[in-house]
């Protein structure tokens, strides 16, 4: 027997207890279907093909990894890491390129760079915008330091500084002077235009600069007002307390401090809270960026175990979402997980995949779905879903319930997509296309009961096609296929 | 149901504000029983990116700042407002016209937030906009409660997703998506219905019923409207050329048709955007344009809805989210400025051919009577019979007033 205890123990060094299960407490566990779209959702952004589908994931470690492993995770994350750093504004805009920001984004994933490190190096950008595109992050905020301070609290460390921007809030611990103080990392800073490059802006940082405590009237600091004596200097100095040094340039000190232990605590907090959130539907503390003074964790010993994990594993994004989905908390039953909307960057990918919409007679090329990363959302194939919203539990509003009704998106999807699954599987339409339209978008068979019901639609319709048309509309717009679950 | 809202409009009247002159002219009013002075719905017309109020309602002629227009005479006497607006000046009979308006939020988003909530923007709440409470205060009905033609600031915040409008996206085809198409109709939809009903029912029973149920809620609501009658609404060719066309042949002058016509039908909020006016570059070719697909909008909905009898109890705002700067910058254009600008406000009990405040010579600060934003909106609230100091719970269970540090002002009515 003594093979066994070795087999367990090397398996206990590759895989040491999930620090999850220590502190959630058992739920019944979620099917393997469930756990299939659930997590290839969560880890790649879309819904498993019918392939995939049909052939199942009974070893759920290993599908984890195989998903982890895939280009569809790099771009899934990136894009969370875009939505953090740009507040929503993914796009290319006037001020940034949201574009070159996702690229840079996707690569750093692909190439596994730590998050600490991805945030140095956001911090410490410099160059111009189409061609560094980790610039976009300080251009988001028109390179402005109140801007980007408030920026770096909220996205970096989950703390709202905005408030003590204009007053000290009675409620929280950072005052006025911490505030003005953190800005002043950026009082060196700068936007500039790119002579002949029609829209190219950039970051350099200058040699001299100080911070001033605007006046009363003057709450936004602008270099071009006259500096008046009554707005007095502010020296940089960290939130912890921590003065600046001298000889060290501002920004490299920030990007330490920003990213140190000791003087940000809530650093590593903070991301592991927004990856839970992501992936379990609520944050262990609510707000995600609730990490002030009143901050009151559900689970305050399962944040930090997932912290101190995060830390030892050197702050790799990969290894804290491979924690969590493979934790018996996340397999757990959908009446206990609930649902979350799946956002449009979700649907639209998936839609495409199953019904063919958009693409080329032979289902391949045409357009590629382009969800949030459309420059202009008003007018993308996929505005009728309403505006982009990457967050879990957005809740479908009357405008996208109409438009899955009854859009011209909507019902010439339908249609192209019976086509398209009859193109592969060919007339008459029978229950193995219902069976497709299912496992392609719900990642699993219809019931005993609902095969039934389904087969006599079937039935009531002349034209095979109408009845598929029908099925593929309803499918479209459940709740189940609209959730993860 | 009047007895409450005269109740709440009471509480408000004893606000310090309000004052108790108010108190005392209203009293004979109610005892009347008279219905009239209650706004039952309102229109705003939002000018997105902020319009300037020096080349608009508050022209400063002589002066640096004023700009090449010349005031035009209203129908109000010693009234005059910007010379590219002399249908609007027509109707300044029915106007308020409010011209120290003052804020702090000079940045598009924040300014757009203020205008639509009465707060500044808070990390840690969602403020709904008016028309989202609008849809929540007043009785559901066939339309919904809130239609937006044309987007800005819209979230329904604590009031949860049921009370975020249905936006018209293009107001020359309002009524895209809301009919089903011929060959779906009857049968075939009803048979989708109930595949899509069955997958619903029993996905629930699987998983969060409640989250499913909520789900389904607006869902069904979207359905309710596909299948009603009241679409019809929506669709502009039922009304006759002529009437159309004095609104302007402009997406904007259909959307202020389309207004007129829901409010007609029962619904309480509609918004109708007209975008353009952040002009930092070439300001005064750009207003002049503007003022152009304005002008024959915005006129004819007053003067249409004073035709109709509907002027008194339907409120018609015109704002934006800030004014231009006084200068004028090296680009011919002018700047974010909200520290004064212009609201100009119609119908539902506010004062008809009134100006209220003043600015100073050049345009930049209230020279009388500031109006804030809270103030402003709070006495939007009470004409629609919503008492502004209303509490209700985030999310998060923190009481929020639907006004804090504001209540009606006095002299914007009648």
């Amino acid at each position: 027997m003594r093979w066994i205890a070795v087999a367990a123990l090397l398996l206990a060094a590759q895989d040491p207890r999930n620090p999850i299960d220590d502190h959630v407490p058992d739920a019944p566990a979620c099917s393997d279907e469930e756990f299939l779209r659930r997590a290839t959702l969560d880890l790649a952004g879309v819904v498993p093909t019918v392939e995939e589908a049909r052939a199942g994931a009974k070893d759920r470690v290993a599908l984890i990894d195989r998903l982890l492993a895939s280009p569809e995770f790099d771009a899934w994350w990136a894009r969370f890491l875009l939505e953090l750093t740009t507040e929503r504004r993914a796009a290319r805009y006037d001020s940034h390129n949201g574009r070159a920001l996702f690229e840079w984004l996707v690569a750093r994933m692909k190439e596994r760079t730590p998050y600490d490190r991805m945030v140095r190096s956001l911090i410490l950008a410099k160059g111009t915008a189409n061609e560094e595109g980790e610039t976009n992050f300080l251009l988001r905020y028109q390179v402005k330091p109140s801007d980007i301070t408030g920026a770096v609290g909220r996205a970096f460390l989950g703390v709202r500084l905005q408030c003590a921007q204009c007053h000290d809030h009675p409620f929280d611990k950072y005052t006025q002077d911490d505030f003005w103080g953190a800005a002043a990392y950026f009082a060196r800073t700068k936007r500039t235009y790119v002579d002949g490059d029609d829209g190219n802006m950039g970051v350099v940082d200058i040699k001299k600069g100080v911070m001033r405590m605007p006046g009363a009237k003057d709450e936004e600091e602008d270099e071009e007002a006259p500096v008046e004596e009554r707005r007095k200097v502010v020296p940089p100095r960290w939130l912890s307390g921590k003065a600046a040094e001298r000889g060290v340039a501002m920004r490299e000190q920030l990007a330490a401090l920003v990213t140190s232990p000791e003087e940000s605590p809530t650093f590593a907090r903070a991301i592991v809270n927004r990856v839970w959130a992501r992936m379990m539907g609520r944050g262990i503390v609510e707000p995600l960026d609730g990490f002030g003074r009143r901050a009151k964790p559900s689970r305050p010993e399962l944040l930090e175990a997932l912290a101190a994990r995060f830390v030892a594993d050197g702050y790799d994004l990969r290894k804290l979402v491979r924690v969590i989905a493979t934790s018996k908390a996340y397999g757990r039953s959908a009446k206990a997980a609930g649902v979350r909307a799946l956002s449009v960057d979700q649907l639209a990918p998936s839609v495409v995949r199953a019904t063919g919409y958009g693409q080329d007679e032979d289902g391949t090329g045409g357009e590629e779905p382009e969800g949030m990363m459309e420059e202009d959302e008003e007018e993308g194939d996929y505005a009728d879903y309403g505006p982009p919203e990457i967050w879990p539990s957005a809740p479908r509003t009357m405008r996208r319930a109409l438009a899955q009704l009854n859009g011209g998106y909507t019902h010439d999807m339908v249609e192209q997509g019976a086509r398209f699954i009859m193109k592969q599987l060919g007339k008459p339409v029978a229950m193995k296309h219902v069976e497709h339209v299912y496992l392609a978008l719900l990642s699993r068979r219809p019931a005993a009961a609902e095969a039934e019901s389904l087969a006599a639609h079937l039935k009531e319709s002349p034209f095979g096609r109408a009845a598929l048309e029908d099925i593929l509309w309803a499918v479209l717009n459940s709740v189940e296929f609209n959730t993860n679950h | 149901m009047r007895n409450c809202c005269r109740r709440d409009f009471l509480r408000i009247g004893a606000g310090a504000t309000f004052g108790a002159a108010m108190a005392g002219r209203l009293a004979p009013l109610w005892g009347q029983e008279s219905p009239a002075k209650k706004a039952k719905a309102c229109i705003v017309l939002w000018m997105a990116g902020g319009p300037s109020h020096i080349d608009t309602f508050d022209p400063k002629p002589g002066q640096a700042t004023g700009g090449p227009f010349k005031p035009v005479e209203t129908s109000v006497k010693g009234v005059s407002i910007g010379q590219h607006l002399p249908k609007v000046a027509a109707q300044a009979k029915h106007l308020a016209l409010v011209r120290s308006v003052t804020s702090k939020e000079a940045d598009h988003d924040r300014g757009t937030y203020l205008l639509h909530t009465g707060y500044a923007p808070q990390e840690t709440v969602v403020h709904p906009a008016i028309g989202c409470v609008a849809s929540k205060e007043f009785p559901a009905a066939a339309l919904p409660g809130f239609v937006s033609i044309g987007e800005t600031y819209n979230d329904a915040g604590y009031l949860g997703v049921e009370h975020v409008p249905l936006v018209v996206a293009n107001p020359d085809d309002p009524a895209a998506g809301l009919v089903v198409p011929e060959h779906l109709r009857k049968r075939r939809w009803d048979a989708r219905k109930k595949l899509l009903d069955a997958m619903d029912t029993s996905f629930a029973e699987r998983s969060d019923k409640a989250a499913v149920d909520e789900d389904v809620k607006v869902r069904a609501r979207a359905e309710a409207l596909l299948g009603s009658k009241a679409t019809e609404a929506f669709d502009l060719s039922k009304e006759e050329e002529a009437v159309r066309a004095a609104y302007g042949d402009s997406p904007f002058g259909r959307g202020c048709v389309l207004a007129r016509r829901l409010v007609e039908r029962g619904v309480r909020f509609v918004e109708v955007v007209l975008d353009g006016w952040d002009t930092h570059e070439g300001n005064f070719d750009a207003v002049q344009a503007l003022c152009g697909t304005l002008d024959p909008a915005y006129a004819r909905l007053v003067e249409e809805l004073a035709e109709r009898r509907l002027l008194d109890e339907t409120i018609v705002l015109w704002m934006g989210e800030f004014g231009r700067t006084p200068d004028i910058n090296g680009a011919n254009g002018r700047d974010h400025h909200a520290a004064c600008f212009s609201v100009v406000a119609a119908g539902g009990g506010f004062a008809r051919g009134r100006v209220v405040g003043e600015s100073d010579k050049e345009g930049r600060e209230p020279a009388k009577q500031p109006v804030t934003v809270p103030n402003l909106l709070a006495t939007v609230y009470a004409q629609l019979g919503f008492d502004p100091s209303k509490t209700y719970l985030s999310k998060e269970g923190r009481p929020i007033k639907l006004i804090d540090k504001g209540a009606p002002v006095r002299e914007l009515l009648e």
